[in-house]
């Protein structure tokens, strides 16, 4: 469904902006339908930058995204707006996604209101709390602003909130290393549950094995922006083959 | 354990002013720490953990009432006037805050900013403040030393920042350091080595330290005794191997089933807030356990020398 | 515990922030209110009684001409406040849209908007301000033009750094990813985050302003005799300022204190908007 083909993301950097840093280099993958891959790299390996990719909150410097086999490059308007609403994110820091100057009630509408969900404010109204009870949020949450909630909460609302969407695929980045080891747990057992019920791709991007490991089938091992290993999480997890997946599951099997 | 203790308290609550009402946010924590002892505060955000570690170093904002003593070796601190607690602070009470990305000066050299803890307190001497920084950068494993000591924070990753700020707060030689949440947002790699240089740094110096964490990996490797705080209070208070191997408390054996390797087994619902506590047990509202007389009566805590491993549970 | 001496400091601020409020209720009860209890004619003149020092009858004295001092500078309060508001209004309404449009689009926008506000922040204010008067000609209209034309600049690089800092927070590509509009995150997301900031400039720079205004009138190039402008009554008192100077000191007291107060307003304002020094219950 989504296929990244040798997507290469550079930075210039230095003085004179001569020096090219890569983020993301030559990563060619695809995610089928109902698939569970995991990316997983230690911080600044330029895992989140190929969640932003996808996501086209940044252009790709060589290569092409593809979803259903069109380049989201040369999307029109309503394909892009069709693209956004299948293709969804989940931020790394629950706390900071959301307006700080915006109470949760216009927050959580969004989505409703830029696809047109719902055709009456009653029809809004009832997409809305069915959701909320879903998801085990009070209503209360409405009149609040996000400064004002736990992690725990902010993460699943914002899980609640592009799930209106019915989206095809889900990026997650890192979407439990703000959170507490317990709302971790109940973070990841929600978005196992969603998943399931409602078959939708999850692309999981974690620096935690543990994580990954509970979350998806499949891996790819990210190191400098380079894919070094891909396979099954058995395949990674006990027969790593490249050196650097081998510490970095050494380290964390201690 | 003998002797006094380095930091004892009596009754410390504290509550903050908001509004025309006040929150509390810790209730009645009686604990001691010994010499070269390390007490780990075990919590969710949001549990009051921070807040404690804040009352002992009088970081609180000026909407904050601290009830309740702090002893420092046997010297009641909450008696001493702002200015003669001021010495204290950095001298011989450490604090080493979270979230290590902002705790630095990005515009000073991290050598440097840790040289002027020493030369502040100790000594003020150029050349021995620096080896006294680079001495203290080794036993915590940073490396291309000493030319690191010139780098200006933004130079560094996330782990050897948090490493950085455990040289500032123990450069000096404090007789007791607070350090909050050392592993906030680090990745798995990076944990481990900051968790392992701390470690390492704390037996070598024989400190005294209140370690304040979510994370039970984290207390399971640092940890002599350890305080599980739920909705400000201590649920359950014992050694580091009686609290993991044998929790009493429902809420300890649920953050401990939450872990990955015994495959992420959530408790129920959230932690209350503040403003809207359950009445009795302030966990029975999650408690697989929960009975009648949970919702009724507020179990108590008592630590005492013959009972120390304790829960706040009637059930325990 | 005792307070600390932080929270002293805090205290303080407070309290200043209530005598600016203070201070700008009187201000506004007498250019408001002040003009019908103090009723009498500002430009009325009475050669029997020039130069008059301050009396019962005579609060602050009456001028050269015979005119009440004290009833010119209230009748003139609207006249100077006016002004500066005016300015300051378009002034920041110009700046806002430049600022989030330069900051928002970035690339060579961003680039062109902001060399046109370096240039116009190189030229010194007044002496801008007095080109620009100097083309239109003089009278209060073109005075506030002039000083729009100066103050915009100012508001225009504070709006772009402030866009760019919230183009540049976790919660833009969240609102893109979600799929807004672009419309709709300039005014939900961008505006709201920004405006906070810019009013606690626009208050503080309304000191200023009044300051500036009547330079330009002191100078000759805004509002025309006989009219109470605050600066014209100073320049037409100077040449008294030996036998009475309250000609001169009651405007200028009255522009120093406005511009004084609208400063403690604007700081306190400041401290209420920004959430690092709000008051909050941080459990955690």
């Amino acid at each position: 469904m989504l296929e990244f083909k040798n997507v290469t993301k550079q930075y210039r950097s230095g003085m004179f902006g001569t020096h090219l840093t890569k983020a993301v280099d030559d990563v060619s993958f695809c995610v089928g339908e109902n698939e569970r891959l995991g990316l997983l790299g230690e911080s600044g390996c330029g895992k989140s930058t190929i969640a932003q990719l996808a996501m086209k909150l940044l252009k790709p410097s060589k290569g092409s995204i593809e979803y259903n086999g069109k380049n989201i490059k040369h999307m029109s308007r309503s394909e892009m707006k069709n693209y956004r609403k299948n293709v969804q994110i989940i931020f790394q820091n629950p706390q900071q996604v959301f307006n700080p100057r915006m109470k949760f009630r216009e927050t959580i509408s969004e989505p409703v209101r830029i696809y047109n969900l719902a055709s009456s404010p009653e029809e809004e109204k009832k997409i809305i709390s069915e959701h909320m009870e879903m998801f085990g949020l009070p209503e209360e949450l409405f009149d609040r602003y996000p400064q004002e909630i736990s992690g725990g909460q902010a993460q699943r609302i914002a899980i609640m909130r592009i799930l209106m969407l019915k989206p095809e695929i889900i990026i997650a980045d890192e979407p439990t290393t703000m959170l507490d080891v317990s709302v971790q747990a109940q973070i990841l057992e929600l978005l196992k549950e969603v998943m399931d019920k409602n078959n939708i791709t999850l692309i999981f991007v974690s620096h935690d094995l543990d994580v990954v490991r509970a979350m998806c089938k499949r891996i790819m091992v990210i190191k400098d922006g380079q894919v070094v290993e891909q396979g099954s999480v058995d395949d990674i997890f006990d027969r790593p083959e490249n050196e650097y997946t081998r510490m970095l599951v050494d380290s964390l099997k201690e | 354990m003998s002797g006094e203790p380095v930091i004892k308290t009596e009754d410390l609550s504290v509550e903050f002013q908001v509004g025309n009402g006040s929150v509390k946010a810790l209730h009645d924590i009686n604990v001691s720490i010994y010499d070269g002892e390390v007490l780990c505060l075990l919590g969710e955000s949001g549990s009051g953990k921070s807040v404690f570690g804040n009352s002992i170093l009088r970081l609180h904002p000026d909407n904050a009432l601290v009830k309740g003593k702090i002893f420092f070796n046997g010297q009641e601190i909450t008696a001493l006037s702002d200015k003669e607690f001021l010495p204290l602070r950095g001298a011989q009470l450490a604090w080493v805050p979270q979230s290590a990305a902002s705790s630095l000066n990005p515009l000073k050299s991290i050598g440097k900013q840790v040289d002027e803890v020493y030369r502040l307190h100790v000594e003020n001497d150029k050349k021995k403040a620096r080896e006294n920084t680079i001495d203290l950068f080794r036993l915590l494993g940073l490396p291309r030393l000493p030319e690191l000591a010139d780098d200006y924070p933004h130079e560094l990753s996330g782990g050897m920042k948090q490493r950085v700020l455990v040289a500032m707060g123990t450069s000096a030689f404090p007789k007791f350091i607070v350090v909050d949440e050392p592993t906030k947002g680090l990745d798995a790699v990076r944990k481990r080595e900051v968790i392992k240089r701390i470690g390492h740094m704390q037996k070598t110096h024989k400190s005294t330290m209140l370690l304040i964490t979510h994370d039970v990996a984290v207390a399971e490797s640092l940890a002599n005794d350890i305080g599980v705080m739920y909705a400000g209070e201590i649920v359950e208070y014992g050694s580091k191997d009686e609290v993991l191997n044998s929790p009493k408390h429902p809420y300890t054996r649920g953050l401990i089933n939450a872990l990955p390797q015994n495959g992420f087994h959530a408790i129920k619902g959230f932690s209350p807030s503040a403003s809207d506590m359950p009445t009795g047990c302030k966990f029975n509202p999650r408690c697989p356990e929960c009975t009648q007389e949970c919702i009724d009566g507020h179990p108590k805590l008592i630590i005492s020398e013959s009972e120390k491993h304790v829960a706040r549970c009637y059930h325990a | 515990m005792k307070k600390g001496i932080k929270s002293r400091f805090f205290s303080r601020r407070r309290s200043l922030f209530t005598i600016g409020i203070i201070c700008s209720v009187i201000i506004a009860f007498f250019t408001i209110i002040g003009p019908f209890i103090w009723n009498a004619d500002p430009t009325a003149t009475d050669y029997a009684n020039q130069c008059l020092p301050p009396s019962g009858e005579h609060w602050f004295g009456t001028d050269n001409n015979g005119r009440d001092v004290f009833t010119r500078v209230i009748s003139g309060a609207h006249l100077s406040i006016g002004v500066a508001l005016a300015v300051v209004g378009i002034g920041a309404a110009i700046g806002i849209t430049v600022g989030i449009v330069a900051g928002f689009a970035g690339g060579a926008v961003d680039t062109i908007l902001m060399r046109i506000v370096e240039i116009m922040l190189s030229f010194p204010g007044i002496i801008f301000a007095l080109a620009v008067l100097g083309t239109l000609g003089n009278g209060t209209e073109h005075q506030i033009i002039a000083l729009a034309a100066v103050r915009w600049a100012h508001y225009a690089r504070l709006v772009r750094i402030e866009t760019i800092s919230v183009m540049n927070s976790e919660y833009l590509p969240a609102s893109r990813a979600i799929g807004n509009s672009k419309l709709r995150i300039v005014f939900r997301y961008i505006l709201p985050n920004i405006i906070g900031r810019v009013i606690v400039i626009a208050t503080l720079s309304i000191g200023p302003v009044i300051l500036a205004g009547a330079s330009l009138s002191y100078l000759g190039l805004g509002a025309q005799i006989p009219s109470p402008e605050w600066g014209l009554m100073i320049n037409g008192g100077k040449e008294y300022i030996r036998q009475a100077p309250w000609i001169t000191v009651a405007p200028g007291i009255a522009a120093v204190f406005t511009a004084f107060s609208f400063n403690l307003l604007g700081e306190g304002i400041g401290d209420l908007i920004d959430p690092r020094l709000k008051e909050k219950a941080e459990v955690d």
